[in-house]
């Protein structure tokens, strides 16, 4: 006997055959999987499309994590870190200031530097393009991973310019890939009650689809836990999927675990253990084209991040020095972690640590 | 044993041995989850998650056994040493009451300057707040054994007596004693960890086990631990439920880095698989935080635990998870179970409280504890200065008399031979002075509801239930009560006598059950004053010089305060002949305790807006009663021990063949109850 097939809610179990036989799930699957109280049956599942595509791997990164500024024009409900130019606690750096940042780093073995800022009104389009050549001029093996969707948007208007070529612009200066935010949840309702003033879904997908076109990666988030209904987050990762049907470029999905603290929805709770590692299930089972779904621990805490390896998750993130944004939203994670509890923390799970590079290359050790 | 062989032995429902035990290590964490949920549904299978309200109170952290995984100790001696104060214990139990506790987990260090008087007045003392006390982890208990040179059978006895409730499975580290040597060489032995813990439930008390993991241990040595409990839990079934939780290493002596989440969840899994007999696991979200305990409820977990409105120990390594309730529930909620409140014997506490009690607690009944007589309810609060009847006069009394202020002062003045004043500890607060008196033979209990001296207590503020329970922890099986309503009905003068035989309950005050929220006492009053002492003292008060009605409608209001003239009218139209303050909810509450209990009222007024009565005030009543009838009411007064003493006889000789004594027979069926009344109120 075997309990592999044997599921605590039976309506999993057409969902497994699906899965035995490669099928696509559709929307009611996604809803099913959401609404399942057998959380360890849908993990199994997002174990067995996990396992298939990467085995027992998990990847880290060592990266540097750049947070330019926190002055947004956008005002979004669930952001503890956007602030308006006169704002008590809004800074921006200035390009001495990065660059120190990476000087004062210089000797550790960082592969990547991750760069995302807030919507800055008066920035001046040269300003990014320095960053990244000063960055690269520093370090010039680096892969930067710099700029979400809605980061590009607003840089092609600053500019002037059509995405394409302010895509163009900053891949030349040494853009390597874009960061998955942004893609908040899709649904038009949530956005008109919590960031109507960002980039429209489309705007954000059309940004990805073109970087994919011109050869840049993307990742794609999805903030969850906050007004959002299970219809909507289904909605939202059909949308990545079909979008990622036609470019292909989505390396990695990432889900946010929204953190209500400091944020204009205080009043909400913040995300649970079994919805974070639900979330990262269905994802997995879902996004059947996207290659790799990461646990960002510093957002479900090192124990949590630990556990989602058996839940769909074949990525941890990395040693994260320096991450504002959530902490500014009431995180209680420790701010970073060295890379030998990294691997501890993998090796307990029973996986294999896999050092990778932006791209998800082995760094060899 | 090749792992399948081990999932077949699970899914077919068999035990499993140490090889099959050491086997379950090899399968992934999914895997080892799944299995515990299905057998956890087994154990469980609706989808309930419980979790207690009370509070960690440390009543010292001064401790000789320095153990190396521990940064909550002093050594005597050093500085930061504390032993709690008794206003900072009434601050921590009034808070405790005010967050709806139950109960409080009491454990300390084991700290020599405290005799065993220290534990037994500070069990008195918490009881005394209606709190349960989970207390005394077995160092404690075999530290104090050694310290007195009392065996740890006299302990448990003394504390039980002092009104220990049940007793935490802490200091259970791992229980090997190879393990023991090398992290806590001065504690007690895994042995005697097990002695402590037989020996409590044979004396009745339910007991909690725990594993502290994640240090120098090997696995098995994990499951020698589990194998250990199975064993004893086989022969006592006196555990109520097993918590694994992980060494934290900060600020102790062993240091390391902790286990992992994955290694707890294992670890959590393997336990219920293991544990068979134990019906409920518990999550340590002290250790694991929020989230991690959240999803260990898929690894086998049916418990949150408490609220711990305030954790030292733990927290002293530097990690401090906090929850509140509000949170916990929503945590069990969002996970799509039910969450229900319980006490520290794992009885469910709130609505809906009848269904789950016995899948719960173990099926087997308590035994009945080893206090007996008067033992059971005395002693604690009053430390050894209380009196106490010395064996060789100790007939104790079968009827009791619950009466006005100073009401033994009447007997006093009679010169009826006076037997002494008790004052049992009760779990439902302090009861009034018992006052126990021998005439012809028959001895006899008067208690003074409102208090000895003035009115001190009014009606709404009398704790009936620690009164009741006194009076039965005594040996009180009837009870006549005495009391002073006014008449609704006109033909009931003042100063007439008036036996009623029903009650309409027009109160809203205190506590009106012994069982909130637990489901007992869904029981049927009808008749509602026991007939057979109802039939004594209405023949035997034939000739009495005092006008007697033998049937009338008592109506209970809650007071102090008088009633209003319409009130009146409603009660008239209600049928009732009565009011007053006093028998409701006391006939209710006696009748929980399987007490005879009928009421012999004397009327001293008419109620309001029944006769026409001008406003006098600065005197009883404030007019509402005339000079005159004062006056018959001062006669009936005044011949109250008269009364009492003639009605005795008939009181005590009384067969018990009315239904009163099995009132609640069909919760002792359903084993629910016990047999032995002391069993009911933890």
């Amino acid at each position: 006997m075997t309990i592999n097939g044997c599921f605590a809610d039976p309506k999993l179990a057409p969902i497994y055959e699906k899965v035995i036989r490669r099928e696509r799930l559709d929307r009611d699957d996604g809803l099913t999987l959401y609404r399942s109280r057998d959380l360890l049956g849908v993990g199994y599942l997002a174990d067995l499309v996990r396992r298939r595509l990467h085995g027992n791997k998990a990847y880290y990164i060592y990266n540097q994590h750049l947070n330019y500024s926190n002055v947004c024009v956008n005002g979004c409900k669930f952001c503890a870190f956007g602030k308006k130019a006169d704002e008590p606690g809004a800074y921006e750096m200035t390009l001495e200031e990065i660059m120190a940042r990476i000087r004062e780093r210089l000797h550790e073995p960082i592969s990547e530097i991750h760069i995302v800022g807030g919507l800055h009104p008066d920035l001046p389009f040269s300003y990014y393009l320095d960053m990244l050549r000063g960055i690269k001029a520093l370090r010039p093996g680096v892969h930067l991973q710099a700029f979400t969707a809605v980061e590009i948007a607003h840089l092609a208007d600053i500019a002037g310019l059509s995405v394409a070529k302010t895509l163009s612009a900053l891949k030349e200066a040494g853009l390597g890939s874009l960061p998955g935010g942004g893609a908040e949840v899709f649904s038009p309702r949530i956005r008109g009650e919590l960031c109507p003033k960002k980039l429209s879904p489309s705007g954000w997908l059309a940004v990805c689809q073109t970087a994919h076109r011109l050869g840049l990666n993307t990742n794609a988030t999805m903030l969850y836990g906050h007004l959002e209904t299970l219809e909507e987050r289904v909605d939202h990762l059909i949308r990545l999927r079909e979008a990622q049907d036609e470019t292909g470029g989505f390396l990695t999905f990432i889900p946010l675990a929204f953190h209500p603290e400091n944020t204009q929805l205080a009043e909400l709770s913040g995300t649970t253990g079994f919805d974070d590692l639900k979330n990262l299930a269905v994802a997995r089972l879902m996004l059947d084209n996207f290659p790799h779904i990461k646990a960002f621990w510093i957002m479900i805490g090192p124990k949590l991040a630990q556990l989602s390896l058996s839940f769909g998750a074949d990525d941890i993130d990395g040693t994260v020095i320096e991450e504002r944004i959530t902490h500014m939203a009431g995180a209680q994670t420790p701010q970073g972690l060295s890379r030998a509890q990294l691997l501890h923390m993998i090796r307990e799970a029973g996986c294999e640590p896999v050092e990778r590079d932006t791209l998800y290359n082995a760094i060899p050790s | 044993m090749s792992r399948l062989k081990v999932i077949d032995r699970i899914l077919e429902g068999r035990r499993l041995d140490a090889t099959d035990a050491l086997s379950l290590w090899d399968l992934d964490v999914l895997t080892l989850g799944r299995l515990a949920d299905l057998v956890r549904r087994r154990v469980h299978p609706e989808p309930v998650v419980t979790y207690v309200v009370d509070r960690n109170i440390n009543y010292t952290n001064i401790c000789t056994s320095g153990c190396k995984f521990c940064a909550f100790y002093r050594a005597p001696g050093d500085p930061g040493g504390y032993v709690l104060d008794l206003d900072s214990l009434r601050q921590k139990l009034a808070e405790t009451l005010a967050a709806g506790g139950t109960g409080i987990l009491l454990q300390g260090g084991l700290n020599p300057a405290l005799p065993l008087e220290f534990y037994e007045n500070l069990v008195g003392f918490i009881r005394g707040f209606g709190l349960q006390v989970h207390g005394f982890s077995p160092p404690e208990i075999s530290f104090l054994a050694r310290q007195t040179g009392l065996s740890v059978e006299d302990i448990l006895a003394r504390l039980i007596t002092a009104g220990l409730s049940s007793i935490p499975g802490g200091g259970a580290e791992i229980l090997s004693d190879r393990v023991r040597r090398a992290i806590s060489p001065n504690k007690c032995t895994a042995g005697e960890w097990l002695q402590v813990m037989g020996t409590a439930h044979g004396l009745g008390l339910k007991t909690t086990a725990t594993m502290m993991f994640g240090h120098l241990e090997t696995r098995a040595e994990r499951l020698e631990h589990l194998m250990r409990l199975r064993d004893l839990q086989d022969r006592t079934a006196g555990f109520t439920a097993f918590i694994p939780w992980t060494f934290q290493p900060g600020g102790t002596a062993l240091g390391g880095k902790p286990a992992g989440a994955l290694e707890y969840l294992k670890t959590l899994a393997v336990s219920r698989l293991v544990l068979d007999n134990f019906p409920n696991l518990q999550v340590s979200w002290v250790t694991q935080g929020a989230k991690i305990a959240q999803v260990a409820l898929q690894f086998g977990a049916n418990d949150f635990g408490s609220t711990m409105l305030e954790e030292n120990v733990v927290a002293a390594t530097g990690v401090t998870f906090r929850l509140s309730r509000e949170e916990i529930v929503r945590l069990i909620t969002a996970a799509g179970y039910s969450a229900q409140q319980r006490d520290h014997v794992y009885r469910l506490v709130g609505e809906g409280g009848q269904g789950l009690t016995a899948s719960c607690c173990s099926s087997k009944p308590l035994p009945p504890t080893s206090c007996r007589g008067l033992g059971a309810g005395c002693g604690g609060r009053e430390g050894r200065s209380s009196p106490r009847p010395s064996p060789h006069n100790t007939s104790f009394p079968k009827v009791a008399i619950i009466a006005r202020v100073g009401a033994h002062r009447d007997f006093l003045a009679r010169g009826v031979e006076y037997r002494g004043e008790q004052r049992p500890s009760t779990p439902f607060g302090e009861a009034n002075p018992v006052h126990v008196f021998l005439h012809d033979g028959v001895e006899f209990a008067v208690l003074s509801r409102h208090g000895e001296e003035g009115y001190r207590v009014s009606a709404p503020f009398v704790n009936d239930r620690a009164n009741l329970y006194a009076l039965k922890a005594l040996g009180v099986e009837k009870i006549l009560a005495w009391c002073a309503p006014g008449a609704i009905n006109e033909a009931m003068a003042p100063g007439n006598l008036v036996a009623p035989h029903d009650v309409l309950d027009e109160g809203k005050g205190g506590p009106h059950t012994f069982f909130p929220g637990r489901g007992q006492g869904f029981i049927r009053h009808n008749p509602v004053f026991c007939p057979g002492l109802r039939q004594a003292l209405i023949e035997r008060l034939a000739d009495s010089p005092f006008k007697l009605h033998t049937k009338a409608v008592y109506v209970g209001t809650t007071g102090p305060r008088l009633e209003t003239p319409a009130e009146i009218r409603k009660f008239a139209v209600l049928g009732g002949d009565l009011v007053g303050q006093t028998l409701v909810p006391e006939v209710f509450l006696a009748r929980e305790l399987e007490l005879c209990y009928a009421a012999l009222c004397y009327v001293v007024n008419f109620a309001e807006g029944v006769k026409d009565r001008p406003y006098e005030p600065g005197v009883l009543f404030e007019g509402l009663a005339t000079a005159a009838e004062v006056e018959r009411v001062r006669e009936v007064e005044a011949a109250f021990a008269d009364i009492v003493l003639k009605l005795l006889p008939e009181l005590a000789g009384t067969e018990r063949d009315c239904p009163c004594s099995r009132l609640m027979e069909r919760y002792r069926r359903r084993g629910d109850l016990g047999e032995d009344w002391r069993t009911w109120f933890p």
